[in-house]
């Protein structure tokens, strides 16, 4: 393994307070702590992180309480529903088989649940966009009726009752620091933003790693990639953060007029998040209202079944001009952006302390 | 020679300490919530409001933010950090304590009704701009700059019927923080305002609007209305 002495930019120096970092990385250590449990990289070739690290840097104790508060239930009013339970570390931080959600009592909401991953480069949140930053992403889901149906001031007063929660905020955020909704909200976006999915065959192909290549299907997908879906879905993140119509036929049930809920403008109906494409083979269903089951439903989508309307993306217009072996090309480069390390990386997992 | 010296030093400093002290104050600004000049009972207590609606208020808070005083001589006393969550049911947020004000005769109060777009933008905050205090929109991110809530009482609307105001919104061209001068007649240290929550039914028909709860156009049309609210008698 190749190793190397990475000196870490001047910010990252006052927030860790060590001057060297050794380990092999595939880009620039943005953020790391002792024993390497911990790190947050900027990829090479990736933009500056939108997430505004020097405002709550990540330590282990704010990672770990973090992660320990995405596993706790106790974030529901019943105490049934936890972040975890519809955001599942083996499935892209997502609810795979449930093309809508179900969250408290067994309720269903309007949306599919979208991934947790590579959130620090995220400039909204949402399929609407109507969050604005991973630090209050939570209260979404944690006031929804259908999902947590509580408040933070319920939910800091059940922390509050426990004694180990009392030590990990302190141990987190001071000495003095008692349990605020702030510092709720600041350790839920430590643990998100660690979430990174960066060693996909895509990624290590791209890296020109040693002994890792693409196949024939593969490579041609790639190419068909570029040219009919990147300007969306553009590497490295596989999305440009941007909302499009990409011509589903609207649910006449659900109703849904997505960035519009949030704009209020005409222009904004019918769009939704273009959401990245890293891990899409295990993120199944698929859209903002889980009507594909997979991805040769998706494919075909594109190709034959555009819904024309008058926000449709211009880019769709004249549809996705695809043959047979043209779309099986395009869902075996798909799956490369399956980034297995990270799927199985044990330092997201539930961990019992 | 040189103990004398620095004892000389020492008065000279004392000498400022207490000239610098005797140069600043601290101001107290006291928010009174009223309905229609009358002071506001939550709940219990029934009012009439402009458009002869009968009703009750249930609640009413707003954020008080960015204070500046201007005194007598031209000198402006900018606060920092200046967030005041006012809550009609806790009266501890009526007082705003200001400290190390110039001593002078203050002339006028500006501040704003409601939280600027920086704060909104800027994740979790702490204090009185924590999400916990139930001002932070959940599914639409920002601040709720003010609320107001209740029920309609007579006939005239629907009897018993809720109505609900909670206005924001950061993004242009629905930014509804609004700005509020007052002259002041009284001097001294001591500032007090009527917050009048019948300024929000100005010429509102309840059975007709009766629920604002989302940014855009009808919630600076509620804004417009709250931000006339204060007075200084």
């Amino acid at each position: 393994m190749k190793r190397s002495i990475l000196y870490l930019s001047f910010f990252v120096v006052t927030l860790c307070g060590c001057m060297f970092f050794s380990s092999f990385t595939p880009g620039k250590v943005l953020m790391s702590e002792k024993n390497d449990t911990l790190k947050i990289v900027v990829p090479k070739g990736w933009p500056k992180p939108v997430y505004d690290f020097e405002k709550n840097p990540v330590t282990t104790n704010g990672f770990e309480l973090g992660r320990k508060l995405f596993f706790d239930p106790l974030l529901s009013k019943d105490s049934t529903i936890s972040c975890a339970s519809c955001h599942l570390q083996f499935t892209n931080f997502t609810h795979v088989d449930h093309a809508l959600s179900h969250g408290i009592y067994g309720k269903k909401g309007t949306r599919n649940t979208l991934a947790i991953i590579n959130t620090a480069w995220s400039k909204n949140f949402m399929w609407d966009g109507g969050i604005n930053n991973i630090e209050v992403q939570p209260l979404g889901p944690i006031e929804n009726p259908v999902e947590m149906d509580t408040k933070l001031v319920d939910i800091i007063a059940k922390l509050n009752r426990s004694k180990n929660y009392k030590t990990k905020f302190k141990n987190a955020f001071g000495s003095e620091a008692e349990i605020t909704g702030q510092f709720v909200l600041k350790a839920l976006a430590q643990y998100m933003v660690s979430i990174q999915s960066y060693n996909s065959k895509y990624d290590k192909v791209m890296r020109k790693e040693p002994g890792v290549a693409f196949n024939e299907y593969e490579a041609k997908g790639l190419v068909l990639f570029r040219k009919n879906c990147a300007s969306c879905h553009t590497e490295p993140l596989f999305t440009n953060n941007s909302f499009e119509n990409n011509g589903l036929r609207p649910d006449s049930l659900l109703r849904d007029a997505g960035r519009a809920t949030i704009t209020r403008l005409k222009t904004d109906s019918l769009k939704f998040k273009v959401p990245s494409l890293r891990n899409i083979e295990v993120s199944y269903p698929y859209m903002h209202d889980g009507r594909f089951r997979n991805l040769q439903m998706v494919v075909f989508h594109y190709a034959h079944d555009i819904s024309k309307s008058p926000t449709l993306s211009p880019k769709l217009t004249n549809g996705v001009n695809l043959n047979e072996q043209d779309k099986n090309n395009i869902i075996a480069f798909l799956k490369t952006l399956t980034d297995e390390e990270f799927l199985h990386n044990a330092k997201l997992y539930y961990t019992k302390d | 020679m040189l103990p004398s010296k620095a004892l000389f030093f020492i008065f000279i400093a004392c000498l400022g300490h207490i000239t610098r002290a005797g140069d600043k104050q601290n101001v107290i600004i006291e928010i009174k919530p009223v309905f229609a000049g009358r002071l506001l009972t939550i709940s219990t207590a029934t009012y009439v409001s402009s458009g002869g609606d009968t009703l009750s208020i249930d609640r009413f808070r707003f954020y008080v933010s960015a204070i500046v005083l201007t005194l007598e001589n031209g000198e402006k006393f900018i606060e920092q950090n200046s967030y005041h969550l006012i809550d009609v049911e806790d009266p501890s947020s009526f007082i705003v304590i200001l400290q190390n004000v110039p001593t002078a005769k203050i002339s006028s109060i500006d501040f704003n009704i409601g939280v600027d777009s920086t704060a909104s933008v800027s994740g979790a905050l702490a204090g009185e701009l924590d999400p916990v205090k139930g001002m932070y929109w959940a599914w639409n991110s920002g601040y709720i700059n003010a609320k107001l809530e209740g029920t309609c009482k007579s006939n005239k609307g629907k009897k018993n019927h809720p109505f609900e105001f909670h206005v924001g919104g950061y993004l242009l061209p629905h930014y509804a923080i609004r700005s509020v001068k007052l002259n002041l007649q009284t001097p001294g240290s001591k500032i007090i305002l009527m917050a009048d929550a019948s300024a929000w039914l100005d010429g509102v028909d309840l059975k007709k609007e009766n629920s604002v709860m989302i940014p855009g156009r009808e919630a600076m049309q509620v804004a417009d209305k709250y931000s006339k609210m204060f007075s200084t008698n």
